[in-house]
């Protein structure tokens, strides 16, 4: 009987054969679709910008000049860049010198309106390609639609600052609490966190017997700590309306938060315990007699100072809630909104907490090795923290003499920046503020003003530097009128000498997101192109 | 009873599916109508009706003036088109391009066969004739009498489409 079933099956696979015999029959399924030999997806990061992905599989390559973009049925809005990667070159025997691309690359594109930014616009997108198999696609045809966030920037895009401050004044209430858990999660992510892990895994790993339940319990407490640091950095910010990310940075913060690691490294080498005084001890000891768990406070403390040292690290979403904060003055709401925040960024660690008791042998050698290597982290952070301050000592050029990678030219106060402005008619201008003691602002000269294409598009730009090092009477007007915290923040002005306030930036941006604000900052630019892009 | 059960949904499946593999993969012969109903310019701006070739073995050649592995496989087919001319095969090489390109480029390298502005209408051609994945070059071996009986993605290859040939000739 299976015989006769393997018969059958054979004749119908072979008349299978037959009937596609026809084809060339490897050949076609080796072949990808031409949507999967590249795949196109195109997003507006704001009103003019819209990114293109391409993807591209492995040995496909599509030809640079061929990739072209139009706007379909769009009156008042224009191209007025393509910006590609340069490529790759190919030879070919037929053509020449060709540009390609094998990997995968984001394009640019630069669009103009003469009027209010339309909420949509269909981009009809062209591009060609080929296999290394010796096979081309034809040119393939995208029409696609693209939302286009409005002029004020009510739909996605923005830096990252705005949409805090956007999302703070549209005003749900249950909104804004979820978001700022959600960007707590994503805070989680950044290494700004990683220090805190050591940090709590030591005590953790510190406990005699850590049960699950415990270690979760010290976790929450540490977290709680975090939290609390937060919420009263919000609260401050809504009443003082003043620079608190500033103070975080100043020279005896850093110093402090390092000295802490350092006494927490050394703890963990054995050198001794730590301990709180005495006298609070047992006043803690009887407390927690009653209370149940007076070791929580230590972890708790622990938690508001770790929260405080590492708060310079994510400066830029908080720059941006303490901005409203600092407006709105509502104390209610700013402290809900950064202990939603600071929930947010201790899930991973209560996640550790939670594992621990399963994860973590009981004792042994492995305990020791691991507090070791938990000391020398913490050392490696205390150093890190400290280095700018450090490197300040030992080159010892008094502030306003810092040489930038930009040919910036330094201004001391209002005054002094309005006539700046006025020489600088029809040119645009960027004030850069900037502090010896600020560490975002040093990556953005180690990274961001280093980068070729950023210093290009600067290269017709008035470039104007306030150093606020001292954070004197000036430096704290000069900050005030553009409602910033403290540095890094960099303002815009256009042609007649406004403030482009859409393309303001607080905290850090690396190069590609730099790029991403100046194509915004010359968008707004009336009349004339870019200096830079390609009319 | 039970084998036999199973052996008829077996065959049933196998049956349905073999059918729609044979749908979606062999191309119809009112594509080949199609093709002979078309009239292209040739390089010259000559309008030549296709149906003029419908006795011979044809080989159609999907190519375009921009596309290297085209170019490349040009001088062979034209190779192969003066080896076989005698037995009533053509090869007929449609571009994506407009009379203007395929004159310019049939100036700078000749070919032995007729060559054919296609312009929008090639790729339409090509889909019809089962090019589902807008490739190039893409040819298709049609015999007088029983229609499609080979499609070739991407560059072709001589030894292959010779054997093919030989198997309707003889």
């Amino acid at each position: 009987m299976s015989r006769f079933l393997i018969l059958v099956f054979c004749f119908l696979a072979a008349c299978a054969h037959a009937q596609t015999g026809l084809l060339a029959d490897d050949d076609a399924a080796r072949i990808l679709e031409p949507n999967k030999a590249f795949h196109l997806q195109v997003e507006a990061v704001d009103a003019q910008t819209i990114i293109a992905h391409f993807t591209i599989a492995p040995g496909y390559y599509l030809y640079r000049e061929r990739i072209s973009f139009k706007l379909d049925g769009a009156d008042d809005s224009v191209i007025a860049a393509i910006e590609l990667p340069p490529g790759e070159i190919k030879q070919d025997p037929n053509f020449g010198e060709m540009l390609v691309f094998h990997e995968s690359f984001d394009g640019r594109i630069l669009l103009k309106h003469t009027g209010a930014a339309p909420q949509e616009i269909t981009l009809l997108a062209s591009y060609q390609g080929c296999s290394e198999r010796g096979l081309c696609y034809a040119p393939i045809e995208k029409t696609l639609s693209v939302e286009l966030p409005g002029a004020d920037g009510t739909a996605t895009g923005g830096s990252e600052t705005d949409r805090v401050v956007k999302l703070l004044r549209g005003g749900k209430w249950w909104l804004i609490v979820a978001s700022f858990f959600g960007f707590g999660l994503l805070l989680a992510l950044t290494p700004c966190m990683y220090p805190m892990y050591p940090i709590l895994s030591g005590i953790i790993v510190g406990q005699q017997h850590p049960t699950r339940l415990h270690a979760f319990n010290l976790a929450l407490a540490y977290v709680l700590g975090m939290a609390l640091s937060y919420t009263v950095i919000g609260i401050a910010a809504a009443f003082s309306g003043h620079l608190i990310s500033n103070a975080l940075q100043t020279p005896w913060a850093l110093g402090f938060g390092a000295l802490i690691f350092v006494v927490l490294a050394f703890s963990m080498f054995g050198f001794y315990d730590l301990r709180l005084p005495s006298a609070v001890e047992t006043r803690l000891a009887r407390a927690s007699n009653h209370l149940k768990g007076g070791r929580f406070v230590g972890v708790f403390a622990i938690g508001v100072l770790s929260a405080l040292i590492m708060s310079p690290c994510v400066a830029a979403p908080l720059a941006g809630a303490l901005l409203y904060i600092g407006q709105t003055r509502d104390v209610v709401l700013g402290g809900m909104a950064l202990f939603t925040l600071a929930i947010g960024m201790g899930v991973p660690l209560l996640i550790l907490g939670a594992s621990a008791g399963a994860i973590l042998p009981r004792s042994g050698p492995w305990m020791k090795l691991a507090r070791n290597f938990f000391g020398v982290v913490m050392l490696g952070m205390a150093a890190w923290l400290i280095a700018p301050v450090v490197t300040n000592l030992l080159a010892p050029t008094a502030a306003g003499t810092h040489q930038s990678v930009l040919p910036f030219k330094t201004i001391k106060n209002l005054a002094e920046l309005k006539s700046s402005l006025q020489q600088a008619q029809g040119k645009f201008v960027m004030l850069d503020f900037y502090a010896d003691w600020c560490v975002e602002c040093k990556r953005f000269e180690q990274t961001t003003f280093r980068d070729p294409r950023v210093q290009k598009m600067l290269e017709n730009a008035v470039l104007l530097q306030a150093d606020v090092t001292q954070n004197n009477d000036d430096d704290i007007v000069l900050q005030k009128y553009f409602g910033l915290y403290g540095p890094p923040g960099i303002i815009f002005f256009d042609a007649q000498g406004r403030e482009i306030k859409a393309a303001g930036v607080v905290g850090y941006q690396n190069a590609e997101e730099f790029l991403i604000t100046l194509n915004r900052v010359y968008s707004s630019w009336e009349g004339e192109c870019a200096p830079v892009s390609a009319c | 009873m039970r084998t036999g059960l199973r052996l008829l949904i077996s065959a049933l499946a196998l049956g349905v599916a073999g059918f729609f593999i044979y749908r979606q993969l062999a191309p119809d012969n009112t594509a080949v109508d199609a093709l002979y109903a078309a009239t292209l310019p040739d390089q010259n701006g000559q309008p030549q009706a296709l149906s003029q070739w419908r006795a011979n073995i044809v080989l159609v050649n999907f190519w375009a003036t921009w596309c290297p592995p085209c170019r490349e496989e040009m001088p062979e087919l034209s190779d192969f088109q003066e080896k076989y001319r005698a037995r009533n095969v053509i090869v007929l090489g449609i571009s994506t391009d407009d009379v203007a390109k395929i004159s310019e480029y049939s100036k700078a390298h000749p070919v032995s066969y007729p060559l054919l502005a296609g312009d929008f209408q090639a790729m339409v051609l090509a889909e019809r004739l089962g090019n589902n994945k807008g490739a190039l070059p893409y040819s298709v071996l049609i015999d007088p009498k029983k229609g499609v009986r080979r499609i070739y993605f991407g560059r072709i290859d001589i030894q292959q489409l010779e054997r093919d040939v030989r198997g309707i000739v003889e």
